[in-house]
């Protein structure tokens, strides 16, 4: 799977921006201020940036949102951690509670879907069955679906189920589509990420020499366990434990050991040069 | 002379009893960064305060009242000081079912920083319910440590909130509990908890807030969050009104 650079997305988002600054210039000043538009309107934001509106998305759900007597709050243009601009969209209960909130992005693919107060309870699903419906929901919404095998997780009584993102087999973490259910396949949310990458080093350094490296940088008493492995990390704030999500995701080398107490870890060295990037490790 | 006066200072001044506990507006922000910095591992990790501040901003925004010890001054002592009359509770460190030589058996709780690389001292549930004898259930409870999400964890019976759910829609108690299940790794921890104080800060009930945060890119093989308590709850500080209706009562 690609992905496109940070400048391409940077450049898309531009584009966007300048749309949506266009069409509020031209476009009575209603209809880019925050409004109370009942569930069902579209505003200038949206139609400038080929936005679906979230109405429809409610529509599309394969449990449909009742939209009588919800509104819709006015989009917004927010920025993410990673820096990526996306534009978001809300459906408000009459308490003002939000019920349904998506993001796109400027150019108009839907990233993100959250639904509230999904009830919990039904028969419960098997993992084949998860997976069929987790499928169904993306596609009842149009949106891609995951390349690979999904994992099916379990967390809080709501189920996970993950497609990884990889790029020429290897694994891009923190990526990917992922598609949270009740235990009846009732959807809760989906989002989908793809950080931009750096450029892949010319030469990329053995597994043996990764783990050489490893040895110097682990406190006495730590050992390192199984083979090493490449995946493309989020860079850590001073090359501790702190992902930087705005930066683009480097190769790495990914090794896991034990620290003197039993505590697991995991070291990422540049694949190239072998610098620490971060580490991560278990409470 | 001085009888009549003692007497009289007697009866002016009111004895307040105790009545049912009003919960607190006061929420405690403590995090555990010695253990996981240099000198006691080669590495920095900025993530224990990043957490707290991540914490104290939501529990701020909501209303709350926030005290914040992060470092060597979050001891044994000062824990047990700081949760004994608090509303909400966060807390990032190690956590596990540790040994009570007191009833001889294993407890929940957490390590405290301490100054101290390894073995620091624990905080276990008994402690503080001792600590609590009174108090009413926490609103807010977010334990950030391995182990503290399990159902065997005793910590959640500790701050008075029952391991069951309310559904979304139900009528409960005004408590919801965080925690994680098994082994937590920590950058699945701040992925997780970024978006779980951000939907709070939105207005988002915790349950929502909780589904929200399933969605933030960690590795389920790294975190298995889970909660108990109210889906439904804004988790909002109490009205600020401790004294009952007509004053305090006295005898």
């Amino acid at each position: 799977m690609s992905s496109p650079t940070r400048s391409h997305r940077l450049m898309s988002a531009g584009l966007a921006l300048t749309l949506l600054t266009l069409a509020a210039c031209g476009a009575p000043a209603r209809a880019i201020a925050p409004s109370s538009d009942h569930a069902g309107g579209v505003n200038a934001v949206d139609a400038a940036a080929s936005i679906r509106p979230i109405s429809a998305i409610a529509g599309r759900l394969l449990e449909p949102l009742a939209l009588a007597g919800l509104t819709s709050a006015p989009s917004q243009i927010i920025t993410l951690e990673s820096g990526e601009v996306r534009i978001e969209q809300r459906l408000l209960d009459s308490a003002g509670l939000e019920l349904l909130s998506t993001q796109s992005t400027p150019s108009g693919d839907l990233r993100s879907i959250s639904r509230s107060s999904v009830p919990f309870g039904g028969a419960v699903m098997g993992s084949t069955a998860l997976i069929s419906r987790a499928i169904l929901h993306l596609v009842s919404l149009t949106l891609p679906l995951g390349a690979g095998t999904p994992l099916v997780s379990a967390a809080g009584d709501r189920r996970i189920v993950s497609w990884g993102r990889a790029v020429n087999g290897v694994p891009v973490l923190g990526d990917g589509t992922r598609v949270a259910l009740s235990v009846s396949g009732a959807l809760v949310g989906i989002a989908i990420d793809a950080a931009p990458l750096a450029p892949a080093p010319a030469r990329v350094a053995t597994a043996a020499a990764a783990k050489s490296a490893a040895l110097l940088l682990v406190p006495s008493g730590a050992a390192l366990s199984g083979t090493p492995k490449l995946g493309w990390v989020a860079p850590a704030i001073d090359a501790g434990d702190e992902e930087d999500l705005s930066a683009p995701r480097e190769l790495a080398w990914r090794l896991r050991g034990t620290l003197a107490d039993g505590t697991p870890f995991e070291l990422h060295l540049a694949a190239g040069s072998l610098a620490l990037l971060g580490w991560d490790w278990a409470r | 002379m001085l009888v009549p006066l003692l007497l009289a200072a007697s009866l002016a001044a009111p004895l307040a009893v105790p009545l049912a506990a009003a919960p607190s507006s006061i929420a405690t922000v403590l995090a555990n960064r010695t253990a996981f910095n240099q000198p006691c591992v080669r590495f920095t990790s900025t993530a224990p305060d990043r957490l707290a501040a991540q914490a104290s901003g939501a529990l701020r925004a909501l209303g709350w009242s926030v005290d914040e010890v992060v470092g060597p001054e979050f001891n044994e002592g000062e824990a047990l000081r700081q949760i004994a009359p608090v509303g909400a509770l966060y807390v990032h460190s190690h956590g596990d079912h540790y040994w009570d030589a007191v009833a001889g058996r294993r407890s929940s709780g957490f390590r405290v920083d301490g100054g101290q690389c390894s073995n620091a001292p624990t905080v276990i549930a008994p402690e503080i319910s001792a600590a609590r004898p009174s108090a009413a259930p926490l609103i807010l409870a977010v334990i950030s440590t391995c182990h503290n999400g399990e159902r065997a964890s005793k910590l959640p019976a500790a701050l008075g909130i029952a391991t069951k759910k309310v559904s979304p829609g139900k009528h409960g108690p005004r408590s919801f509990y965080l925690g994680y299940a098994g082994i937590a790794w920590v950058r699945g921890i701040v992925r997780f908890e970024q978006h779980f104080w951000r939907a709070l800060r939105r207005g988002l009930p915790a349950g929502a807030a909780f589904d929200r945060a399933l969605l933030s890119g960690f590795s389920p093989a790294d975190l298995t969050p889970e909660w108990w308590g109210n889906y439904n709850l804004i988790p909002t500080p109490p009205p600020s009104s401790p004294t009952p209706p007509g004053g305090t009562r006295n005898v």
